[in-house]
C-alpha cells in the first residue's frame, strides 16, 4: 500500500515538456532516492509534490485519496513537508521564528492573539535536541553555519508530524561530519514510520541510506530499482544515458 | 570601539562645520538694537534678493536695527509657517512676511501678535490676518500700467494671453484684474486658457510662453504679471529668436512686470516692449522703518504702497543709471 | 566535544539592539541635542521644544507607515502627495457639510471630514498595494506614478487655491489636532501611541513577523504559507493611512490647506526611515528607528535656524547624515564578517 502515488504525471511549460509519463510510488517508512542530471526534471517533480504548482497531466494520490494542491500549504496540511535546496529560510529572523513561520504559536491576552515567544523557543530547543544540533533558537539565521541552517530547515518539518518528508540535496552544502548526522537522522525518520524522498547527486549517500532508487532523465523515469538490485555504476550510466533503461 | 569614535567624529565634524559657516552670533544686544526678520516666499526667487538688499541697507542707516533674511528655500506654506514659529521662539523683535498662502499663515501671525511681536506683511498680503500693516505694490495699478503700456506699444486691439504665478496669490490676481480692466475697455480679447500659472518657476514660465504661441499663432500680445519668464535671458532669447519677425514688426508684443537686470537687458535689445517694475528694494527698506515705528509704540498706516517704475526704450538709460 | 567549543557570544555592545543602526543614530541624536543646547540655549525652552516635537511628529507618523513598507523591501514615494490630497478632501468636506443640518450635531461634521480624508489615504494605498502585490509592478515605479497622479489631483480639485477650515466643529478639530494633552503636543501623543501599536504588531503578532519574513526572503515566506500578496498590499494601505492622518494633523496646525501641502515631503519621510535603520533591501526596521530618524532631521533643521545658519545648509546636512548613518552601519557589519 503506497503512501504517495503519482500516476502518469506530466508537466509542460510552453514548448518544454519538463515531465512526461512519470509513475512514482513511495510506501510508508520507505526511503527513496531520486537521482538525475541537471534538467532531468527533479525540481519540477519536487514542486508538484510540494504543491507549488499542479501537474499538466496525471493524478496525485496521497494516502489513497486523490489530491489537488493549490498552494504549498495544502501539501503541508495532508502531511507532506519539504526541505528545499536553498532551505527557504528568512535570514533576518531567528531560528525559532523560521521554524514556526506560517504556523506561529499564540497566547490570548484579552481579545488579542499575541505570539507566544517562550513556547516557540522551548519547542524549537526540543527539536534541536532531538536532531542533536547545537543551535540556539533565538539566534538569527544570518549568523549560522550551513549545518545549523540545515538543522533549522529540518526541524521545521518536524512541527506537524508529517507522513512524508521530501529533501532536496540536503547534504550538498554542509560539512563531512554533518553529512553523517543528517543521514543518521533520515534513518531515524524511517524508524518512526515517516517516508522520505531524498534527492541527491551524491552516490555514496544514496547507496548508504536509501531502500530504493529512481533515476530520471529528460523528464522521464528510466529506472526504479531496489538499492540492493543495482550498483553505482549502473545508476551513473542511467543518469548519463549510457544505459538506456533498467 | 572604533565605530563609536567614527560616529562621534562625524557628529563633531558636522557641528564644527555649522560653527564655521554660521553667521556671527548676535552680539548680546543692548536694549536698543532690534533684530527684525524679513521672510520671503522663497529664497530662490531673485526678486526677493532686492528686498534683502533694501532691508540690510536701511538697517545700517537706522543704526539700531539688524535685518535677518530667512525663509523657505522653495515656496512651501508649511515651511514658511515653521520658520515664523521658530523666529517667535527665538525672540525676534519684529517680522515682515511675504505671504505664500494667506490662509495658512493666519494662526501663526495671531500667535506672534499674542506674544507681543510686531508683524507686518510685504509684497504679498494676508489681509484678514492680524498683521498690523502691509507694505507693497499697488497691484491693481501695476496691472493697469501693464495694460496701458501694451496699448501704447500695440495700438491696434487684438488677442492677448497672460502668465501668472499661482491662482492663490492675491497680489497677482489684483494685477490680472488691472490688466483686464484697461484692455477690455480698449477692445482687446483675452484668449481661453489664459492666464497660465507657472508656480513662480522661470523655466515653466518660458515654456508656457512657447506653448501659448504654438497653440495660438496669431496671438497679438503676451502680458506677464510677474517677470518669471524673463528672468533667464538665454531662455527668453531663444523665444525671441523664434518669433523675431513678429516681435520686431510689432505684430506680437510682450510686456512684463518687474525690472530685474536680466529683464532690463532684454528691454534694451528690444526683445520686450515695456516693463513695469515693483520696488522690492523699497519694500525691504520700508519694512524696517515700519517695524521700528511699531516697536516704538507709534501708529502706522495699515496699507502703504511703494512706487512703480515704468520702463521703456525711451527711459531705460536713465533707469539703469539709478 | 561540542560543536561550539570555539564560539562564544559577542560582547554586549556588539549584540542585539545595541549593535543596530538605530542605536547609533539614537546616540548621535542625543549628542546633537546636547551640542545644540550649548550653542543655542533657546533650544531647550518650552516653546521651542513644543514646536520641535510637534513638527517632527508629522514626519514621524508617516515614517511609521513608510518603515513598514520598507521592511517588505518596497518603497512608497506617494506619501507626500497622499498627505496633501487627504488634507484637501478633509477640508472640502468640512466646508461642504458646514452648511448642512449636520452642523447642529456636535462633532458630526468633523468626524465625517476626518473619515473622508482617511478613506482617501487608504484608497490610494490600496491602489498602490494591488498594483504592486497582485499585478506585480515594481514599488518604485508604481508609487512614483501615484505621486504625480495624486499631486495632480490636489491641484485639479482645488484649482490651485487653498481651502480654509472654518465653521462648525473647526475649533474642536483644532483642539484635537493642534492642542496639548498633559502638556505634550497632541501630534506627539498620536505618534507615540501609533509607534507603540506598531511595535506590538511587528514583534508580537504573526502578521508582524510575516512582514519581516517577506522582506527577508519573500519566496520562503510564500512557501511556508505566509499570505504574501495580502500582507504586501496591506502595508501600502497602512502607509496611505498614516500619510492621510499626518496630512489631516498638518491641516489642523495650519488652519488652511494650501494646494501644494506636503509637496516633496516623501524624500524627507523616506530619509527619516532610512536614517533610523530601515534597510531598503528589506527585512530590517522598526518604529523606534522611524521616530529617531524623524527627530534627527527636525532637530538639525531647528538647530540650524536657532544658530542663525543659512537655511540652504539644511538640505546639505540632512543628506550628509543619511550617508553617514548607513556608512557607519556598513563599517559595523563589515567588522563582523
Amino acid at each position: 500500500m503506497s503512501l504517495l502515488d503519482l500516476s502518469d504525471i506530466g508537466k509542460s511549460y510552453g514548448a518544454v515538456q519538463a515531465l512526461s509519463h512519470v509513475n512514482f510510488t513511495v510506501a510508508p517508512g520507505e526511503i527513496v532516492g531520486l537521482m538525475g542530471d541537471n534538467g532531468a526534471g527533479k525540481s519540477t517533480f519536487v514542486k508538484i509534490i510540494a504543491g507549488v504548482f499542479p501537474p499538466s497531466e496525471g493524478t496525485v494520490r496521497f494516502d489513497n485519496e486523490v489530491v489537488h494542491f493549490h498552494a504549498p500549504v495544502d501539501a503541508r496540511n495532508v502531511g507532506i513537508e519539504v526541505v528545499h535546496q536553498d532551505l527557504a529560510l528568512a535570514d533576518n529572523l531567528s531560528a525559532a521564528a523560521n521554524i514556526f513561520l506560517g504556523r506561529e504559536m499564540h497566547r490570548r491576552i484579552g481579545p488579542f492573539q499575541l505570539l507566544d515567544h517562550a513556547a516557540m523557543e522551548r519547542r524549537s530547543a526540543e527539536l534541536f535536541r532531538e536532531l542533536k544540533s547545537e543551535t540556539r533558537p533565538t539566534e538569527l539565521v544570518r549568523r549560522m553555519s550551513g549545518g545549523q541552517r540545515q538543522a533549522v530547515a529540518i526541524a521545521r518539518t518536524r512541527l506537524a508530524e508529517p507522513k512524508l518528508i521530501l529533501m532536496d540535496e540536503p547534504t550538498a552544502a554542509i560539512s563531512v561530519r554533518q553529512i553523517a548526522e543528517v543521514l543518521a537522522l533520515i534513518g531515524r525518520l524511517r524508524d518512526q514510520g515517516i517516508a522520505v524522498i531524498l534527492i541527491s547527486h551524491r552516490m555514496p549517500d544514496v547507496f548508504e541510506i536509501c531502500d530504493r532508487v529512481v533515476v530520471m532523465r529528460r523528464g522521464r523515469v528510466v529506472a526504479n530499482k531496489a538499492i540492493a538490485a543495482t550498483s553505482p555504476q549502473e545508476v551513473t550510466g542511467l543518469i548519463t544515458g549510457a544505459v538506456e533503461m533498467a | 570601539m572604533k565605530t563609536w569614535l567614527y560616529t562621534t567624529a562625524i557628529c563633531a565634524t558636522t557641528l564644527c562645520a555649522t560653527f564655521a559657516v554660521s553667521s556671527v552670533m548676535p552680539a548680546h544686544a543692548t536694549d536698543k538694537t532690534y533684530d527684525f526678520a524679513i521672510v520671503p516666499k522663497s529664497l530662490n526667487n531673485p526678486y526677493f534678493d532686492l528686498s534683502r538688499d533694501g532691508c540690510m541697507a536701511e538697517a545700517k542707516k537706522l543704526g539700531n536695527v539688524k535685518c535677518t533674511y530667512i525663509g523657505p528655500v522653495n515656496q512651501d506654506a508649511a515651511a514658511e509657517v515653521q520658520t515664523i514659529q521658530d523666529l517667535i521662539t527665538r525672540g525676534i523683535d519684529g517680522i515682515a512676511i511675504s505671504v505664500a498662502d494667506a490662509g495658512s499663515v493666519q494662526r501663526v501671525i495671531a500667535q506672534g501678535r499674542a506674544a507681543g511681536i510686531p508683524i507686518i506683511t510685504f509684497d504679498a498680503d494676508a489681509p484678514s490676518s492680524k498683521r498690523q500693516a502691509y507694505v507693497g505694490t499697488n497691484n491693481l495699478q501695476l496691472g493697469q500700467y501693464l495694460g496701458e503700456q501694451l496699448i501704447k506699444a500695440h495700438p491696434t486691439a487684438g488677442t492677448y494671453a497672460m502668465i501668472s504665478g499661482g491662482p492663490a496669490a492675491e497680489n497677482l490676481n489684483e494685477r490680472l484684474k488691472g490688466v483686464r480692466e484697461v484692455l477690455s475697455k480698449a477692445g482687446w480679447k483675452e484668449i481661453s486658457g489664459s492666464p497660465t500659472f507657472c508656480n513662480d518657476d522661470s523655466a515653466l514660465g518660458i515654456q508656457q510662453m512657447a506653448d501659448l504661441m504654438t497653440g495660438n499663432p496669431n496671438l497679438s500680445a503676451i502680458v506677464a504679471v510677474g517677470g518669471w519668464p524673463l528672468f533667464t535671458e538665454n531662455a527668453y532669447d531663444a523665444f525671441y529668436n523664434k518669433h523675431k519677425s513678429a516681435i520686431d514688426s510689432g505684430k506680437l508684443t510682450v510686456v512684463s512686470a518687474d525690472t530685474l537686470p536680466a529683464e532690463l537687458n532684454l528691454l534694451k535689445r528690444g526683445e520686450v516692449a515695456a516693463l513695469v517694475g515693483q520696488q522690492p528694494y523699497a519694500m525691504g527698506a520700508k519694512a524696517m522703518d515700519i517695524l521700528l515705528q511699531l516697536k516704538e509704540g507709534k501708529t502706522v498706516d495699515p496699507i502703504q504702497y511703494v512706487g512703480l517704475d515704468v520702463v521703456t526704450k525711451d527711459n531705460i538709460e536713465q533707469f539703469m543709471k539709478k | 566535544m561540542s560543536d561550539f567549543a570555539n564560539v562564544t557570544r559577542m560582547p554586549w555592545h556588539s549584540r542585539g539592539f545595541l549593535a543596530s543602526q538605530t542605536a547609533y543614530v539614537s546616540l548621535a541624536l542625543l549628542l546633537l541635542i546636547i551640542i545644540i543646547s550649548l550653542i543655542a540655549p533657546t533650544f531647550l525652552t518650552f516653546g521651542n521644544l513644543s514646536n520641535v516635537l510637534t513638527n517632527f511628529s508629522y514626519v514621524g507618523i508617516v515614517s511609521l507607515g513608510s518603515t513598514l513598507v520598507i521592511i517588505t523591501a518596497g518603497i512608497d514615494l506617494s506619501v507626500g502627495s497622499t498627505m496633501g490630497l487627504s488634507a484637501i478632501v478633509t477640508a472640502l468636506i468640512f466646508q461642504a457639510l458646514g452648511t448642512t443640518g449636520l452642523a447642529h450635531i456636535p462633532g458630526a461634521v468633523m468626524a465625517l471630514s476626518v473619515v473622508g480624508g482617511m478613506v482617501v489615504g487608504g484608497f490610494i494605498g490600496l491602489c498602490n498595494g494591488l498594483l504592486i502585490a497582485r499585478v506585480g509592478l515594481t514599488p518604485f515605479v508604481t508609487t512614483l506614478g501615484m505621486l504625480s497622479i495624486v499631486r495632480g489631483l490636489c491641484y485639479a480639485i482645488t484649482g490651485g487655491q487653498g481651502v480654509n477650515i472654518t465653521g462648525a466643529d473647526s475649533d474642536l478639530f483644532f483642539r484635537l489636532t493642534d492642542g496639548t494633552l498633559l502638556g505634550l503636543p497632541v501630534p506627539l501623543v498620536y505618534l507615540i501611541l501609533l509607534a507603540l501599536l506598531m511595535a506590538v504588531m511587528l514583534h508580537h503578532t504573526a502578521r508582524g513577523r510575516h512582514v519581516f519574513a517577506i522582506g527577508g526572503n519573500e519566496r520562503a515566506a510564500g512557501l511556508t504559507g505566509v499570505p504574501v500578496t495580502g500582507i504586501k498590499a496591506g502595508v501600502y494601505v497602512v502607509s496611505g493611512l498614516t500619510a492621510a492622518f499626518a496630512g489631516i494633523l498638518v491641516a489642523g496646525w495650519l488652519g488652511s490647506v494650501p494646494a501644494n501641502l506636503a509637496d516633496g515631503y516623501e524624500l524627507r519621510i523616506i530619509a527619516a526611515s532610512v536614517i533610523g535603520g530601515a534597510n531598503l533591501l528589506g527585512g530590517v526596521g522598526g518604529p523606534l528607528g522611524a521616530i529617531v530618524g524623524s527627530a534627527l532631521i527636525e532637530v538639525i533643521r531647528n538647530g540650524l535656524v536657532l544658530a542663525h545658519v543659512n537655511t540652504y545648509w539644511q538640505g546639505t546636512f540632512v543628506g550628509a547624515i543619511i550617508i553617514a548613518a548607513v556608512f557607519v552601519d556598513r563599517l559595523r557589519s563589515r567588522r563582523l564578517h
